[in-house]
């Protein structure tokens, strides 16, 4: 929808370079070729103003504008405050203002074995689930209501006048009008049923109405010469279905009001119209014709003048046009049909018709990609060596999708891994770095992983370390959305405490049993219901743990997360975007594991959406 | 002028009998009135009878005894009643609107004393084939 807003604004500027153009030849078109292919040219640009698509008539020339969310930073700080008394109890002490700038410091996520330790909320890039207030969005409501105001206002004149002219309507009494419009109907071809009504309030012949034509005359006192000319440029321009012409172009104008050029087109068309309308009109008459009629029309100005003196006296923009216009009628020279420029022109306005801005949305698409990197390992001798020279990943998209991967990320991990960052390498040979990982513990072996997990609009990267645990593993990992320049910390609390576990003895005397539950609350931070999903036996060892350390013999670790493809879970979950997959290990007594959960999330607009467990 | 602008908008039925006495040209009787209502109009002589003494205590109208009876003869003009109407902002405003839903002969604006008679001579330079 925000686009559409875009697109018009392409064709707003292409069409107003014509225009110009237009107008610089106007004397040279002028000169050479009747008025006609004016009017049709008009025609034309006032149809590709009111088609808001591309016509795909040319390789568009594409101008690509970033979006941005005006009130992203007012709602991180809301998410921050709101993940903050999610996050419960155990930071309850501490002011609100320091967990803020925690909140907009980096994104710490939990290390293996101390998911019930804090996890600081960050609001991501969208981290909002409602729709965010963009400058695309916000131009697009000024823009609309603009169209509104326009409409409302151009219409609710045009009928108040009609209103108001109804009152003074009357019949026609002289019967010379009905005998020339009717002969000039069948000289015409015209068979429509006109009313034709005198109404004094009206200062020029008229026709109105678009369904139900009616030809309104200021008075009925006209000679019969003049009704001849009078009546038959009414009915040509009736013939020219003229008023639906104007309709277009008002149309038109209402879909542009934010372009003066299209102002000035609208009205430069308007007299066109008239006047290739007397071209018409005219055609055939002798001079004595010519004169009597631009006579006809000097008087209609004049007229003009006694009721509306105090607007107008002031304006003298009327003279020049006026003595256009009588210039035209007075022209009867053959002209060449100006067949060449109109194509010209046709041509022009195709190929600029494929211009246009664009917003909003960006078309990425990606597959899921991983890259590993080992920081040190055992050397022969099996001491630990590290390998300073190769601790970077990289990884090179095609996000245009012409062929060439020119966009280029990478994740270096320098110090042995003291120092990660997430670099984003341009074009132009910059480089937009973030420092990942601050203050987590180094680990073993470093890996990046890349998808498109929230829509084709942003990408997600998932910095993982792999401490090698024994025995189960475990890691850290942080997740980055990168909205075409930087990269945003996003939120995963709702990921790493998503698994509640803890030891339920359902009655006195029976055996205990790890009990695992998934709060349904989501990243908006509300607790939400416990879903309990299954019981589990405890086993001898497990039920001593228990007997001796009470809930805290309960622990769980994450061990494992990775980007899985939506496609190869089967049944309930599957998906066709990509998933999150997180395992966790719960245990009691070492080295069994009570239960291993796998977990599947979808992650939208900022928010985690669990797919399905798998409990072993 | 003051006079003018104090002139009130009529309602549509006393509008409809002014504008049969403007177009009458002359003073006129009530039956001639009720003559010309007829087929359009159906109303009673009492009403008609109603919207003239309206129309007279308006200042409309001068209503003049002539035997038995009444000669009713337009004490404000067609013109003026036109133009006082047409001064209210929303009828100057018409104009913009009607460039672009109607067909007219001449929708413009009007123009200056002196521009007229330019263009009156530039019409007529025209017409003895002069310039172009």
């Amino acid at each position: 929808m925000e686009s559409l807003f875009f697109y018009l604004v392409g064709i707003s500027v292409t069409v107003s370079i014509i225009v110009v153009l237009m107008l610089l030849l106007s004397s040279y078109l002028d000169e050479r070729y009747p008025v006609k292919w004016r009017y049709f040219i008009w025609l034309i640009l006032a149809i590709r103003l009111v088609i808001p698509f591309d016509l795909g008539f040319a390789p568009p020339l594409e101008v690509k504008l970033n979006d941005r969310e005006i009130s992203s930073r007012f709602e991180q700080n809301l998410n921050g405050t709101a993940a903050y008394s999610a996050a419960g109890a155990p930071e309850a002490e501490n002011p609100i203002g320091a967990e803020r700038n925690a909140a907009t410091d980096q994104n710490v996520i939990p290390r293996g074995g101390a998911l019930d330790g804090r996890a600081e909320p960050t609001g991501g890039h969208g981290a909002d689930g409602e729709k965010a207030l963009t400058v695309s969005r916000l131009v697009l409501w000024v823009y609309l209501a603009g169209i509104a105001v326009f409409c409302l206002w151009q219409l609710g004149l045009y009928l108040s006048f009609r209103f108001a002219a109804r009152r003074w309507y009357r019949d026609v009494s002289n019967q010379k009008i009905w005998e020339i419009f009717d002969r000039l109907k069948t000289e015409m071809d015209i068979e429509k049923d006109f009313k034709i009504r005198i109404c004094r309030k009206i200062t020029s012949p008229m026709i109105a109405g678009l369904f139900k034509p009616m030809l309104l005359l200021p008075h009925e006192g006209y000679q019969a010469i003049d009704l001849e000319i009078i009546l038959k440029h009414e009915l040509v321009h009736f013939k020219r279905n003229d008023l639906w012409f104007k309709l277009l172009l008002i149309f038109a104008n209402a879909l542009h009001w934010f372009n003066p050029f299209i102002y000035v087109m609208v009205k430069k068309a308007n007299q066109d119209i008239e006047i290739s309308c007397d071209e018409e009109a005219l055609r055939g008459a002798d001079l004595s014709l010519r004169k009597r009629y631009s006579e006809r029309i000097l008087e209609l100005m004049k007229g003009n003048r006694v009721q509306e003196a105090p607007v107008s006296t002031n304006f003298h923009g009327g003279r020049g046009m006026m003595k256009n216009r009588i210039r035209h009628i007075f022209d009867d020279r053959e002209k060449k049909n100006g067949v060449a420029s109109f194509f010209l022109v046709l041509i022009l306005i195709f190929v600029f018709s494929a211009c246009r801005f664009d917003v909003g949305p960006h078309q990425w698409e990606i597959p899921i990609t991983m890259g590993t990197v080992d920081v040190f390992g055992l050397d022969e001798e099996g001491k630990r060596a590290s390998y300073p020279s190769d601790t970077k990943i990289e990884m090179p998209f095609d996000l245009d999708g012409n062929s060439t991967m020119e966009t280029m990320f990478s994740f270096t991990a320098a110090d042995d891994g003291k120092e990660c960052f997430l670099n984003y390498h341009k074009e132009d040979g910059r480089t937009v770095t973030t420092r990942v990982f601050d203050g987590v513990e180094m680990g073993a072996s470093y890996s990046l992983q890349a998808a498109n997990l929230d829509g084709t609009d942003s990408i997600l990267f998932l910095a993982a370390i792999d401490y090698r645990g024994m025995p189960f593993g475990s890691g850290a990992w942080e997740l980055y959305s990168w909205d075409g320049n930087r990269f945003l910390p996003v939120d995963m609390t709702p990921v790493t405490e998503g698994v509640q576990a803890e030891i339920l003895e359902q009655s006195p005397g029976s055996d205990p049993v790890l009990a695992l539950s998934f709060p349904e609350g989501r990243s908006k931070g509300e607790p939400g219901v416990s879903r309990e999903v299954r019981k589990i036996p405890l086993t001898k060892y497990d039920e001593e743990g228990y007997r001796t350390w009470g809930q805290d013999a309960v622990n769980k670790i994450m061990t494992e997360m990775k980007f899985v493809s939506g496609e190869t879970l089967e049944g309930r979950g599957a998906h066709s975007a990509p998933l999150l997959e997180t395992t966790e290990i719960v245990f009691i007594t070492l080295p069994n594991a009570a239960a291993t959960v796998t977990r599947y999330y979808q992650y939208e607009q900022g928010e985690w959406i669990p797919v399905r467990e798998d409990i072993e | 002028m003051d006079r003018k602008k104090s002139i009130k908008r009529l309602p549509d039925s006393e509008l409809e009998l002014m504008m049969i006495i403007w177009e009458a040209g002359e003073p006129v009787s009530s039956a001639y009135l009720m003559e010309r209502l007829q087929g359009e109009k159906d109303w009673a002589v009492t009403t008609v009878l109603n919207f003239l003494a309206r129309l007279s205590e308006r200042g409309f109208l001068e209503v003049r005894k002539q035997g038995r009876i009444n000669i009713y003869s337009p004490l404000i003009a067609e013109k003026d009643y036109i133009e006082a109407e047409s001064r209210s902002f929303l009828e100057r405003m018409h104009k913009s609107s009607l460039k672009s839903f109607v067909a007219a002969l001449y929708d413009g604006r009007s123009i200056s004393a002196e521009d007229a008679e330019e263009l009156k001579r530039y019409i007529d330079e025209l017409a003895k084939g002069e310039r172009l």
